[in-house]
């Protein structure tokens, strides 16, 4: 695998005697740290780096990380020589929340390979237009959840439709929720039903994929398990 | 329970029993993962609506024989039965579903039976738009197990022997 402009790494330097840190990629999404590097290379994930420590231990890791690959330094677009503001541990723990979905999307790429006739009848391709927006759109939700509710929802199985759609499905023992991903007149758009089983507390719609929605979202807060 | 294969011996429109088995043909590119649960995209419905199969003209077998008599999609070569699994759908619990605008009795027949497009008695379709419909589908649907895939086979090229020599007279 290439390294692909998303997952440049940009950190910044001190400004103004406050000491702070940006770390992001241009998908949002992404792990942080999650760098795939070229066959001929060590590939490393950010799993590597444990965030139970704190952001500066786990930027010392990355650190590390990248002095033994002079590669990846390449992508650092400023000098390195910051302090880390323990502020930055939320920020950095809400990307967290993202590890598990984004195992679940990479292993579902399989999907962007499906020819025409994958189902074994007339199923259609899926676009990597369409995957890409539904993945981002469904990892904003679960951010958005960890960020108000402070719980990590589990990763949905993702799963192709035969008409070109995608599937992100919820199913546990609270409940169980679709959100089906197509194009409308060259939109995309997520159609959706969930209740907690015998139609209990049953939502059902449709949105655009731009935003995160409350309402969805605050219903979405009902597949957490608890302990 | 032996299939009826000839259009004569099928009423069009008959009522389907709450104990009725409507039998769903699933790819194995569905149960990627080994994942024997099915899912909501499963129950994805045609335009012509969920394509399914009535237990009171076919059983499980009769499906897969009829699969393997079919060609491809855009390709004159037949499909592989292996490459299916077959799940299960009681009428009585589909009819629980309010979203499910109809049941029909749609049964395929030429004459004479087309190669690559074998007649089917007992087609059967779910007339649904609705992903709500789709997930409690999946809830419902049963995986088929000990199927005789063997024995399919056998079945499967006696009945290509036949057909091919239909033609050649």
């Amino acid at each position: 695998m290439k390294i692909s402009e998303k997952n440049t790494i940009t950190v910044f330097e001190e400004l103004d005697g406050v000491n702070s840190y940006e770390i992001k990629n241009k998908s949002l999404i992404q792990s942080i740290f999650h760098i795939d590097i070229t066959k001929e290379k060590e590939s490393r994930e950010a799993t590597d780096v444990s965030w139970t420590t704190s952001i500066a231990d786990s930027y010392t890791a990355f650190r590390k990380l990248s002095e033994d690959n002079s590669f990846i330094l390449k992508h650092l677009k400023q000098p390195r020589n910051i302090s880390i503001n323990p502020l930055d541990d939320f920020r950095a723990s809400s990307q967290h929340s993202l590890l598990e979905f984004n195992k679940a999307v990479n292993e579902s790429r399989y999907i962007l390979e499906l020819a025409e006739g994958w189902d074994g009848d007339s199923g259609q391709v899926i676009t990597t237009e369409l995957f890409t927006k539904s993945s981002n759109c469904i990892g904003c939700y679960i951010k958005s959840i960890f960020l108000e509710q402070n719980f990590i929802l589990e990763s949905p199985a993702i799963n192709p439709v035969p008409n070109g759609s995608i599937d992100f499905e919820w199913r546990n023992t609270k409940g169980r929720l679709l959100i089906n991903f197509r194009y409308i007149n060259q939109e995309i758009i997520a159609y959706f039903y969930g209740d907690l089983y015998n139609n209990k507390l049953a939502i059902k719609g449709n949105i655009p994929t731009k935003k995160v929605y409350d309402h969805l979202m605050k219903w979405m807060q009902n597949l957490q398990i608890t302990k | 329970m032996d299939a009826e294969s000839t259009n004569n011996e099928i009423k069009i429109g008959l009522d389907f029993s709450d104990s009725c088995i409507l039998y769903r043909l699933v790819h194995n590119t569905f149960l990627v993962g080994g994942s024997k649960r099915p899912r909501a995209n499963i129950f994805n419905p045609e335009t012509d609506g969920l394509s399914t199969d009535w237990n009171r003209y076919s059983t499980p077998e009769d499906c897969l024989i009829r699969t393997g008599l079919t060609y491809k999609f855009k390709k004159n070569e037949f499909k592989v039965p292996g490459d299916f699994q077959v799940y299960s759908l009681n009428v009585g619990k589909i009819r629980t579903i309010e979203q499910i605008s109809d049941l029909q009795h749609t049964p395929v027949y030429n004459n004479p039976e087309l190669i690559g497009q074998p007649n089917n008695p007992s087609h059967s379709s779910v007339f649904y738009i609705d992903e709500e419909v789709r997930l409690k589908l999946a809830e419902f649907a049963e995986k088929v197990e000990d199927i005789d895939i063997d024995a399919i086979h056998n079945k499967i090229e006696q009945k290509k022997i036949t057909l091919f020599a239909q033609i050649i007279k």
